[in-house]
């Protein structure tokens, strides 16, 4: 019988990174079937490809940098369903192969694979096909529209709400539609409700934290409630920002990947005040209608930076029981210091230094002999109060 | 940040069958291992070896110990019959007739000894009585009490542990020596509040314990795991508080009462492997692979843990000796796995750690030996609960590197 020489703890959590890598996987195929009732199987096809090109060149690229090959590690898969989400279902192959491509051979891994990417790797592939093909990214079919499966040349494809939110329009349509995604937008972005039980489902797993979602969408309302491009009542401005686009998606999916944003309470509620902040910037100042994944990109590069904010907050900045007791004593200690400035102690405390051996002894006993006597007075009085 | 009761982690705690069930004793085994302790000086005391052979010495290597060589032991025939003793009466309980009771809210007052401290430690000092909390001798301790200014006394009988229960079963099955060797301290030093403390969040447990035993006060400690590191400021409402575990109070009733020397430890013996699982009081220097025997292996185990199964330690030889701070001996039949990835920075151990550390950073700057960062991030608070390892989604083995980085922050070569 040959026994482990286990470390402590002897008993682990049942999750692994593989459940929680699967977990997200879960969390999105509802996002897929609602784009499957939308626009058809075009969207699962485009799913797959996307899914099966990442997870092969995830494995490439293992077998490249002689690192050891898990088959069960996904998440290459969700940067596939990802990339895939936030494009249009008339998005050509080329255009899908690209991202991905550019996802897994120049975000992930040059920069050392899974747990060392700087960049989110979803994020960066759409970004990179949002400037090289922005009219095949920004164009949507409208929902129930017959969608071929291979050939979407001649489509008729129409803005979206963020494309009339960008000229500073209205978008037309009904709120509970919008809701439920019934309007021409991204394929797993726009239906809200689905999104936002997702969410649900995944605080509950404990797969992510509140702070991300919760700051992303909090500064974007807040921004747009402050510079609103669209004002029919003090809401409407907010809820359409908040509505259109991928801001709910990506405050879900793509902000969250841990990989790439801090891992410290605090630096996450900057990381995603940041993404809110600086997507409602590129919405109002950038050139494209959509600016969420630039966002995410940009504060990437700060999440190091940000996690090491929050331990100089956390060790140096904050009140640890010393310093606040220290401060919790400070007004004690300076009506002290006030009442001893007005009593002679402080000059009797010079002399004492001043005075030669001799004398500094006699002042000492002096002072020894005047507290008792005035302890011994105070009594005094207290007991004549009492009598 | 995260506020202490939101901070570690909710265990399930696996504790039955072996709280519910009776203990029982296997005080006669075969062999006996006794740590050496001649280099230090200390030998093994004589309450241990009184009825032994020495067969030879051994070398062994025992995780955390500091001494490898270990001294075997043979019992004399004969000798491990239990000793003739002459207890003080005790109140019965009533429903005889039914078998044990476990639960009682029992109502009878306990009129132990009056006694002075002095004599509590000299019976202490003659027994060789060993608290199993903090391994201290129960002598010093009460020593202690003694010259402090305490207010409070507290009988420890916190099993926070998954499977380990061998505390708070010696409270409930052995209530009135504990408790009265309790109120008999309190008593000799003058402390008005004393009551045990035990661990309120047991999820699996068949078995309610008492808020009263004996006109004494149950209570409970309410929270996350690592919850030792809370029990003073949980005791600070009350005054300045004093803990003396439930088993060395335990042998201290007997030391007063009947004479009897401290040779034995309660351990629980329980794990997937194991067939049936209880508390069991054994010799101190038993070897595991008896006590397991005792209790029934019905698989081969792929680990066996001496302690907690928290913060135990996986032996690798069956033949390594109960001792007297051991609480548990684990049996299980899976392996753990090796890290799966490397860390995703998730920050689960981040918003788990008891003591608000950074342990995913820790182990980054430990795998890099960066002595600097290691104690700017203050890697000396860690009390080692192990609880970011166990959360770990990768696997990683955090507790243990950041045990090394203390090492190395405190000058030690790795």
């Amino acid at each position: 019988m040959v026994l482990q020489a286990a470390k402590a703890p002897n008993i682990r959590y049942k999750e692994s990174v593989h459940t929680l890598f699967t977990d997200v996987i879960i969390a999105m195929v509802p996002l897929l079937a609602m784009a499957y009732f939308y626009y058809g199987p075009r969207t699962v096809v485009l799913a797959l490809t996307a899914a099966v090109l990442c997870f092969g060149l995830d494995l490439l690229c293992r077998r490249l940098a002689h690192t050891k090959i898990m088959l069960n590690d996904f998440s290459a898969v969700i940067t596939g369903i990802a990339i895939v989400m936030v494009l249009p279902v008339t998005v050509p192959f080329y255009v899908v192969v690209t991202a991905c491509s550019f996802a897994m051979l120049i975000a992930k891994h040059p920069f050392g694979g899974l747990g060392a990417n700087i960049f989110n790797p979803a994020c960066a592939g759409v970004a990179f096909v949002t400037v090289c093909w922005p009219k095949a990214v920004f164009g949507f079919p409208k929902p129930f529209d017959d969608i071929p499966v291979f050939f979407t040349e001649g489509l008729t494809l129409v803005q979206s709400p963020a494309s009339v939110l960008k000229v500073h329009g209205e978008p037309s349509g009904d709120l509970l539609l919008m809701l439920l995604g019934n309007y021409s937008g991204a394929m797993g972005t726009t239906a809200i409700l689905v999104i936002v039980s997702c969410l649900a489902f995944l605080l509950f797993r404990r797969t992510i934290t509140w702070h991300i979602p919760v700051t992303v969408l909090g500064s974007a309302a807040l921004m747009a409630l402050l510079f609103p491009r669209v004002q029919l009542n003090i809401w409407s401005g907010a809820v359409f920002e908040l509505l259109a686009g991928c801001l709910v998606f990506g405050a879900v999916f793509l902000a969250n990947d841990p990989v790439t944003s801090p891992s410290l309470p605090a630096a996450k509620l900057l990381f995603g005040a940041g993404i809110g902040v600086l997507t409602m910037l590129l919405r109002h100042f950038g050139g494209f209608e959509e600016g969420f994944v630039f966002a995410v990109l940009m504060m990437n590069t700060l999440s190091y930076a940000l996690d090491r904010l929050a331990l100089w907050a956390r060790y140096d900045l904050l009140l640890d029981g010393a310093r606040l007791r220290r401060i919790q004593a400070l007004p004690g200690a300076l009506s002290r210091r006030a009442s001893k400035g007005r009593g002679n102690s402080k000059q009797l405390v010079i002399t004492v230094e001043k005075t030669a051996r001799g004398k500094k002894e006699k002042t000492a006993a002096q002072v020894r002999a005047s507290g008792p006597s005035q302890g011994s007075s105070a009594k005094k009085e207290g007991a004549e109060d009492g009598r | 940040m995260a506020a202490g009761w939101l901070s570690g982690e909710n265990l399930y705690q696996a504790k039955e069958p072996a709280f519910s069930r009776e203990q029982k004793q296997f005080l006669n085994p075969k062999t006996l291992y006794l740590p050496d302790y001649n280099e230090t000086g200390a030998p093994p005391s004589k309450a241990l070896t009184a009825d032994a052979v020495l067969l030879g010495r051994y070398e062994l290597y025992y995780p955390r110990l500091a001494c490898e060589s270990f001294m075997r032991f043979s019992l004399k025939p004969g000798s491990s019959e239990e000793p003739e003793t002459q207890e003080i009466a005790l109140p019965r309980k009533r429903h005889k007739k039914r078998g044990k009771r476990l639960l009682t809210h029992t109502e009878e007052t306990l009129e132990p000894l009056r006694l002075e401290l002095e004599q509590l430690i000299e019976a202490a000092r003659r027994a060789d009585i060993v608290d199993e909390t903090d391994a201290r001798p129960l002598c010093d301790k009460l020593q202690m009490l003694y010259e402090g200014a305490y207010t409070v006394l507290v009988c420890d009988a916190v099993d926070e542990q998954p499977y380990v229960s061998s505390n708070i079963n010696t409270l409930l099955q052995h209530g009135a020596e504990v408790l009265g060797a309790l109120k008999m301290v309190a008593l000799a030093r003058g402390i008005d509040t004393y009551f045990a403390l035990c661990y309120a969040d047991i999820d699996d447990a068949e078995t309610v314990i008492p808020h009263r035993m004996y006109e004494i006060p149950v209570r409970r400690i309410y929270g996350r795991y690592p919850v030792r590191d809370r029990v003073k400021k949980a005791l600070s409402k009350y005054g300045r508080g004093y803990i003396i575990g439930a088993q060395a109070l335990l042998h201290l009733w007997r030391a007063v009462s009947a004479g009897r020397e401290q040779n034995t430890a309660i351990v629980t013996v329980a794990g997937d492997c194991v067939g049936n699982p209880c508390n069991v009081e054994v010799r101190v220097g038993t070897p595991a692979r008896e006590v397991l025997e005792f209790c029934g292996l019905i698989k081969n185990p792929a680990r066996v843990v001496m302690g907690g199964s928290m913060r135990g330690v996986s032996i690798v030889d069956l033949d390594l000796p109960v001792l007297y701070t051991t609480r548990a001996v684990l049996a299980f039949s899976k392996p753990i796995q090796n890290p799966v990835l490397s860390c995703i920075l998730c920050g689960r151990c981040v918003e788990s750690c008891p003591r608000k550390l950074a342990p995913n950073y820790l182990y980054k700057f430990m795998q890099t030996n960066n002595t600097a960062a290691l104690t700017k991030l203050q890697v000396e608070k860690c009390i080692e609960c192990g609880v970011c390892s166990y959360v770990c989604p990768a696997n990683l083995e955090l507790t243990h590197a950041i045990k090394k980085a203390k090492h190395l922050v405190r000058g030690g070569v790795e």
